[in-house]
């Protein structure tokens, strides 16, 4: 997986802590893998609009934790994911929206 | 290898050509980007069904603010091997709208009445049997408590035995299959880049898997991907910019009964307000009712495990904005944007309101609009609110009826093509897809489509006897 798809992954792992509670870590990491190759189908210009986006969102998260997204525990990325998730700054809420119901449709779907 | 015709695309428009084309003797091919999917191999409306037989996986957006998410088929049979089936004949009113401002000759509804005879005897359109489905019936239940007009809509589908599931009659089961019977070639998986245009004619297409020659090609790629292949071949003459749809907003109705049937879904429309309004069912597998929840996770995450008592219903208008497709030098997908006016917008948060009142009228007691931030709505007091707060920022919305994108008509100012789909300036080409039609028709449009297709094709075949 290239890196930006692994970064949407695991983006979208950790949003899924608090979004869906009762999955299992590994169930987590595989949803997040499958969104990542579904949303890798976009077309070209929004796909381009996305990972611009996921830049924000990833340099947003840095300033929450004060530390990169990297270097941030399981728990701590959780956190600020779910802060930035819910919050109205532009691109940063509509990455999350675009990949929280890719990522619902893909645990309903897949899971079935 | 060379041909009397080629097609480019297999939808309606594709398989209307294709067919007729064939049984009067022509050397067809038919040139298809997406897979051969038997029909019924992927389960309706399921993610799978996305990944195999929709464009870009589902995932296609206009932009614009609000952007409208839309959907295109990708496969053989294009959009009839995906849709819900349902049938219209489009009002005479806007047939007359339609050949007013683009001066498009015969195109009145005595014109296209034996067309749309035609299309109904081969597709079988029927109106279900008795009992309606739950979901559906939820939808009467409200029309007729508030005195609304609405019907049970016909589809194209063969009711076997009492149990079997009902046999959707897409395309490949119809007409591409009389194609096929006549003789024309249909190749899958073959994506057609760019016509050969030289001198005002064409002499074929350039394709991933080499050059095809024709006396004729005909594209009906649907309505983004035709301008897109037009432009990309130096054909522009008023075409991609009249991108016309029916934006869509959804609620997420619960009810007291059980009303979810994963593989289908409501088939009656409300149509008081119709053309400019209507409502109906969407699909309503747990996916798309979480989807439907996602805009309020937060709050309503525990709501999905309720799915079976749930159903998702829509409001489209007839919308006064429009949209262009465009092509990016080096860029296999096109990029589509659309405008949604003032008055779309009000005519969106008007939907919704009438909407979540014929819900409430039907006995739903906890409604959910899909948009970011909603309210719950769980009496009839709270309903206007909850409508008017859809901003531009929060609203979601959708649409599957693109058109528009390459309309017909003899004022060469406004339309790309002839009234019959003969593309201006080039001899030999024609479009005849849902893009000749010069908006969303207000109805859902297949019907109205395959009847033009065959009216235009029957024109071409003429010239050529
Ligand atoms: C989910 C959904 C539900 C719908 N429900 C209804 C309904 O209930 N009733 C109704 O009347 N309408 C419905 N519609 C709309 C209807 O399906 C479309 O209006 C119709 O399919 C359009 O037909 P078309 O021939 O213009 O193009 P399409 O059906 O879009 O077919 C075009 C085909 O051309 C192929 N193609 C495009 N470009 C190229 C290229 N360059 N090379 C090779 N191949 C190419 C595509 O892959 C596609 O298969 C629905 C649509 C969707 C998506």
């Amino acid at each position: 997986m290239p890196p930006a798809s692994e970064r949407l992954a695991s983006l979208t792992a950790d949003l899924l802590v608090r979004d869906l509670p009762e999955a299992a870590p590994h169930d987590a990491a595989a949803v997040g893998r499958a969104t990542a190759r579904h949303l890798a189908s976009l077309p070209v210009v929004t796909r381009a609009g996305v990972r611009v986006a996921q830049a924000v969102v990833v340099g947003s998260a840095g300033v929450l934790g004060r530390r990169p997204y990297s270097r941030m525990t399981p728990q701590a990325r959780a956190d600020v994911v779910h802060r930035l998730a819910g919050s109205s700054l532009p691109l940063v809420a509509e990455y999350f929206r675009l990949v929280r119901g890719v990522a619902l449709m893909v645990h309903h779907e897949d899971a079935r | 290898m060379s041909y009397d015709v080629a097609v480019v695309g297999s939808g309606p428009g594709g398989a209307v050509t294709a067919r007729e084309c064939a049984r009067r003797g022509l050397r067809v091919v038919v040139l298809e980007e997406g897979a051969w999917v038997e029909p019924g191999a992927a389960e309706p409306y399921s993610l799978d069904q996305m990944r195999r037989q929709y464009r870009n996986q589902g995932l296609t957006v206009a932009l614009g603010r609000p952007p409208v998410a839309y959907t295109e088929a990708s496969c053989v049979g294009g959009g009839s091997e995906v849709n819900s089936g349902l049938y219209h004949r489009v009002d005479p009113e806007v047939l007359d709208e339609w050949s007013a401002a683009y001066a498009i000759e015969g195109l009145g509804r005595a014109d296209l009445d034996p067309w749309f005879d035609s299309v109904e005897d081969r597709l079988s359109i029927t109106t279900p049997p008795p009992p309606m489905n739950a979901a559906s019936d939820v939808l009467r239940r409200g029309a007729e408590a508030l005195g609304w007009d609405g019907l049970d809509v016909p589809r194209w589908v063969r009711h076997g035995a009492s149990g079997a599931a009902p046999e959707k009659q897409t395309m490949l089961r119809t007409y591409l299959a009389d194609a096929i019977a006549a003789g024309a070639e249909v190749r899958s998986g073959v994506r057609v880049e760019r016509l050969r245009v030289e001198g005002g004619r064409v002499s074929g297409v350039e394709t991933d898997r080499g050059v095809v020659r024709a006396d004729h090609v005909v594209v009906c790629g649907g309505a983004v991907q035709t301008p897109a292949l037009l432009l990309r071949s130096g054909v522009r003459r008023n075409v991609g910019r009249g991108l016309s749809m029916h934006p869509t907003v959804k609620v997420l109705a619960q009810l007291d009964e059980d009303v979810n049937d994963p593989r289908d879904l409501a088939t009656y429309q409300v149509k008081e307000f119709a053309p400019a309004m209507t409502m109906g069912g969407s699909a309503g597998r747990p996916g798309m009712i979480a989807l439907g929840l996602s805009g309020t996770w937060d709050r309503d995450r525990e709501l999905s495990a309720d799915w079976r008592r749930q159903s998702v219903y829509y409001a489209s208008i007839r919308s006064q904005g429009t949209g262009r497709v465009r092509v990016l030098p080096g860029a296999a997908d096109p990029v589509v944007t659309y405008h949604l006016t003032r008055r779309d917008m009000a005519a969106l948060r008007a939907g919704l309101g009438r909407l979540m009142l014929l819900l409430s009228a039907a006995g739903a007691r906890l409604q959910v609009p899909s948009y970011v931030g909603a309210p719950r709505v769980t009496d009839a007091g709270q309903v206007g609110p909850a409508a008017e707060a859809m901003s531009r920022a929060a609203a979601a919305v959708m649409s599957v009826h693109l058109c528009g994108t390459a309309p017909m008509g003899e004022d060469v100012r406004r339309s790309a093509t002839d009234s019959f789909g003969r593309v201006h300036g080039v001899a030999n080409l024609s479009v005849n897809d849902a893009s000749l039609l010069p908006s969303a028709p207000g109805v859902n449009p297949q019907g109205t489509l395959m009847a033009v297709a065959h009216r235009n094709v029957d024109r071409l075949l003429e010239g050529s006897r």
